[in-house]
């Protein structure tokens, strides 16, 4: 019944591209949650899908704090 | 003894507390009552053609040992003619020259009627008048009340033709029987009012009797909707008053009412934004008397916050109203149960468990002894534990300091937003 542990492997899942410099570049949201697309400035491309409230909340966070960084 | 004196658009009263417009100021002999029990004004019942009232009239919604939850009435304007009201007014004043004697009228669309009957009222003596824009029965099938209130045309234009006439501020009373109040709030400021006075009372049927099978009141065997007033509708009247506080297009004062039933809820009215509180129910259910406490309990609550005047309390907290999508997203309660003041009753493991998020669990410790406890990392802090609690102090939502930055959902769709969001097709469709 847990979102918590789902929440926690999404955030895993972001973080670690984060880390790898890894940009959000796009996001698609639909009936069945978001998909987050990433781009590397070196070339690599991601998707990681997030089914959890706490998961889209999370990459919000993530999203405005590259648009701070950005502007 | 803070300064408890209001004024609300000119009209001044030594205190916040107005009988509204209702049976209790039916008569001179109820409003002078009314003045020597302590109440700082009244608005006398509404003055128009004389009608003819039913027999019965009112009803009530009594829930779980409380009385008067709720209270519903198909009773009409004054049905006593206007001469006797005005000479019982005129010496109403006299006895009282330093209360707030405030006149509710009703008459048809027609701008030579509210001529008429605003010079005749005014010629009196009264300190203002408040037009009647919010009865929902009986006057609204003749065209008046709730009828003329729910179009926000008829209320500037019937606004207007009183300020042709008037001498004394305007106040307008509105129906919330409308999606949009702040709409024909609007428009009463567009008209001219000098202030506005929501809510009255919501349409309503009380009951069914189960045994009879006729509505709860009935006359002779039928029924017909009536107007719902009392603590039950405060949460709805405290949001009307607070959206039309916090509207840009709102600048004239507020007069509250709905279901204020002591000095805490004229309070919260003041704090959303009112001058001073209208009052009805709570007097028919206890008597004028109970004016007293409220004086009383708004003293000694301005004392111990350190104000000098009651009328630094009002609109200080249209601030902290503001529309979802300006609220925190990142912001987290989670609910902690105190195993001292616990009675391990289940009721907050049912709630959770069965209508929210299944994060109290039922435990025990080694030596059989059954305790709760939240799951605080699947806790969304909807509070629904603490407010099912039976104990006080058995559960508290407790903060949790985010790491995030304030982030509403507002910011949070402007910053997808300027990333070129790829919306998927129908997403829209689906929001």
């Amino acid at each position: 019944m847990s979102d918590y542990g789902l929440f926690q492997e999404e955030k895993n899942r972001l973080d670690a591209y984060i880390s790898r410099q890894f940009k959000i570049v796009g996001i698609t949201e639909n009936l069945s949650g978001a998909t987050v697309e990433l781009e590397h400035p070196g070339g690599g491309q991601a998707e990681v899908r997030l089914l959890t409230a706490e998961g889209r909340k999370y990459m919000s966070n993530l999203v405005i704090k590259q648009f701070t960084a950005a502007n | 003894m803070a300064d408890l004196r209001i004024n609300l658009a000119g009209i001044s009263s030594p205190n916040p507390f107005w009988l509204a417009s209702a049976p209790p100021t039916n008569t001179g002999y109820q409003v002078q009552r009314a003045f020597e029990a302590g109440w700082g004004g009244a608005v006398w019942k509404t003055l128009g053609d004389p009608i003819i009232n039913t027999s019965s009239r009112f009803a009530a919604v009594h829930f779980n040992g409380q009385r008067v939850a709720g209270f519903n009435n198909i009773e009409l304007i004054t049905d006593r003619p206007l001469e006797v009201n005005l000479k019982e007014i005129a010496e109403t004043k006299k006895r009282f020259p330093n209360h707030a004697v405030v006149v509710s009228l009703m008459v048809e669309p027609k701008r030579e009627k509210w001529h008429e009957i605003v010079k005749r009222v005014e010629a009196v003596g009264v300190d203002g008048l408040e037009l009647n824009f919010g009865c929902p029965h009986g006057m609204a099938e003749r065209g008046m009340g709730s009828a003329s209130g729910q179009q926000p045309d008829l209320v500037e234009a019937q606004t207007m033709w009183v300020k042709e006439a008037a001498q004394t501020p305007v106040i307008v009373k509105l129906t919330p029987n409308i999606t949009d109040i702040t709409m024909t709030a609007i428009a009463a400021a567009r008209g001219g009012a000098d202030a506005i006075s929501l809510i009255n009372t919501i349409n309503s049927l009380a009951g069914v009797d189960l045994d009879s099978w006729n509505t709860i009141p009935h006359v002779g065997g039928k029924g017909a909707h009536g107007g719902y007033c009392g603590p039950a509708v405060k949460p709805i009247a405290l949001n009307m008053v607070a959206e039309c506080a916090r509207s840009p297009h709102i600048h004239i004062p507020i007069s509250g009412i709905g279901g204020i039933s002591n000095w805490k809820d004229a309070a919260e009215f003041m704090l959303m934004g009112a001058t001073g509180v209208q009052i009805c129910t709570a007097a028919m259910h206890h008597g004028f008397r109970i004016v007293e406490d409220m004086i009383d309990g708004l003293n000694n609550y301005l004392d111990d916050k350190g104000l000098a005047s009651v009328s630094e309390l009002i609109g200080k907290s249209v601030p902290r109203y503001s529309d979802w999508g300006d609220l925190d997203l990142n912001y987290q309660v989670v609910a902690r149960i105190h195993e001292d003041n616990c009675i391990v009753c289940n009721k907050c493991h049912i709630a959770c468990e069965d209508t929210s998020h299944q994060c109290i669990e039922r435990l025990e410790t080694s030596d059989g002894r059954s305790y709760l406890k939240v799951r605080e990392e699947d806790c969304v802090g909807c509070n629904l534990c603490a407010i099912v609690c039976p104990v006080e102090d058995a559960i508290t939502m407790v903060e949790i300091p985010s790491t995030e930055l304030p982030m509403s959902w507002n910011q949070r769709q402007k910053a997808i937003g300027s990333m070129g969001q790829n919306e998927a097709p129908g997403a829209k469709e689906a929001v």
